[in-house]
């Protein structure tokens, strides 16, 4: 008894291993594509101006803002204290000591109208109609970054899809394989006496797709509840993202459960196959 | 090549062998230069000693084994240019009693001798009653629901029987089929047989005993050789 379980069991537990890895491969994947996509979204919707660090650039900050803030397209514009500035840029700027806020450009925020954004032209043009010496941002060296951190993360994700495609579909041929070894003497009989091949390999499929579907199925759980306990989601926790996140998993389960059935189906036919004189 | 299955009634040979051989094999000859005509309702005794190619000839002929070289038809079909589908429904024509016995241990008695029936579709209500009255007749009523390792030889040879008849085949290819019988058994199966075989079932029978069974052809075999086939007695 314990020979006969022994294999279904070891294949039950490849596939829920193997599901759990996809699913937190998969939530993983999406969480991390999510943020990449909202701060691409971000950036797109807000330009930062700089004016250079000269004599007059501080009286001049706040006529800048105000031009922006008129300039068609610009929802608000408002200039950064300089003191945040100076630890946004410490990283870049300085060592130890701090950077030295005399020598920072004065930046200003400039939050686009969603619904007739400005362009970057627009908002130099208006600048230098009032006179003010600047350079308008418009985040695109961002956002391009934003985008290659997108397809960074595609790559590895795909791969470690990919890897437990690959395991779903060696659980469900090393359960066939078993089942099928050891049903070989009923399979041999039943084919010398006229059985199709495809009437001898289904039972085998359908005993490896219950297996399969706990293991399918136990895999999920442990990815949900993993996905829950740590703090991957954290700052999703609304209910869409939720949804999102059952919807993503109920998917990739669907699809590690066909995945690995058309291992084992595939395995079953090739056993009988062989058994066929 | 069609794929159809004629009926043997219109066929002049339902078993064809033309230079047929089989390979050897661990230990046992092969078969070699077989020629051999079967027509519906044809009785063939094959004997010979342990090891002289009966149980190849047979082999060759249930679709169990693929010859080396030469030819093998069965009910008008060449099964080794054929589908592994087609093998199949050629199969389902034929009864088989491997000498093995090849006995399903999952499967109760009731369900080996119900197979055959299974396999070709018939319906539970029919295949149940029919295996039921074979079991019967061979005096296993009583082990329906007994699996055949429960059996000993003498029923587990006679379960092999009942199986092999049950979808009532057009050929029989008995291998040893009382071997492990007792006098009376082994009177009944035989019975049972020959009068298949007078319904038209062709039968082949091998046997290390060349009286097991007045038959009507003997070919006996001698290392793996075909011996000029006798005519002998019609069946009894």
């Amino acid at each position: 008894m314990t020979r006969r379980l022994a294999p279904r069991l070891a294949a039950a537990v490849l596939a829920a291993a193997f599901t759990a890895l996809a699913g937190l491969a998969g939530l993983a994947g999406q969480a991390a594509l999510d943020r990449t996509e909202g701060w691409r979204t971000h950036l797109a919707g807000e330009m930062t101006v700089a004016l250079r660090p000269a004599p007059g650039a501080d009286a001049a900050v706040p006529r800048a803002a105000e031009v922006l803030a008129g300039t068609p397209g610009v929802a608000e514009a408002r200039a950064l204290d300089r003191a945040r500035v100076g630890a946004l840029l410490a990283p870049w700027t300085a060592g130890t000591r701090g950077p030295d806020l005399a020598a920072l450009p004065r930046l200003i925020a400039v939050d686009l109208d969603p619904r007739q954004p400005a362009r970057r032209q627009d908002l130099a043009d208006a600048l230098s109609a009032a006179g003010i010496d600047a350079v308008v941002d418009d985040h695109q060296g961002w956002r391009r970054s934003a985008l290659e951190t997108r397809r960074r993360l595609a790559a590895p994700l795909i791969g470690a899809l990919m890897l437990c495609v690959a395991g779903l579909v060696a659980a469900g041929g090393l359960a066939a394989g078993f089942e099928a070894s050891r049903r070989e003497a009923g399979l041999r009989t039943r084919l010398r006496l006229g059985a199709s091949q495809l009437s001898c390999a289904a039972p085998i499929g359908g005993a490896v797709a219950i297996d399969l579907s706990v293991g399918v199925l136990a895999g999920g759980l442990i990815a949900a509840v993993l996905t829950r306990l740590s703090t991957l989601t954290d700052a999703e926790a609304a209910a869409g993202a939720l949804a999102a996140q059952s919807i993503l998993l109920a998917a990739l389960m669907a699809g590690a459960l066909l995945v690995a059935l058309i291992g084992a189906f595939a395995t079953a036919a090739r056993r009988v196959r062989e058994l066929e004189p | 090549m069609p794929n159809s299955q004629p009926q043997s009634q219109d066929l002049a040979f339902t078993l064809r062998f033309a230079g047929t051989a089989a390979p050897k094999r661990a230990g046992v000859t092969g078969l070699e230069g077989v020629d051999l005509d079967l027509a519906p309702g044809d009785f063939l005794l094959v004997h010979g000693d342990a090891g002289a190619g009966k149980s190849l000839l047979l082999g060759l002929a249930g679709l169990t084994l693929r010859p080396s070289a030469g030819r093998v038809e069965v009910l008008g079909l060449n099964p080794w240019r054929l589908s592994a589908a087609g093998r199949a429904r050629l199969r389902r024509r034929m009864g088989l009693v491997f000498q093995d016995m090849d006995l399903i241990g999952d499967l109760t008695v009731a369900e080996n001798a119900a197979l055959p029936m299974r396999i070709a579709g018939a319906r539970p209500e029919v295949y149940r009653r029919d295996a039921a009255e074979l079991l019967d007749w061979m005096g296993l009523g009583g082990r329906a629901g007994a699996y055949p390792q429960d059996l000993d030889h003498d029923e587990q040879q006679r379960l092999a029987v009942a199986r092999a008849v049950a979808g009532r085949p057009e050929i029989i290819l008995a291998d040893e089929p009382v071997g492990w019988m007792g006098p009376e058994a082994a009177r009944r199966v035989l019975r049972l047989l020959l009068q298949l075989n007078r319904q038209g079932a062709t039968l082949v029978m091998a046997s290390r005993n060349p009286d097991l069974v007045p038959a009507p052809r003997r070919l006996e075999l001698v290392r793996g050789r075909p011996l000029p086939e006798s005519h002998g007695e019609a069946g009894a």
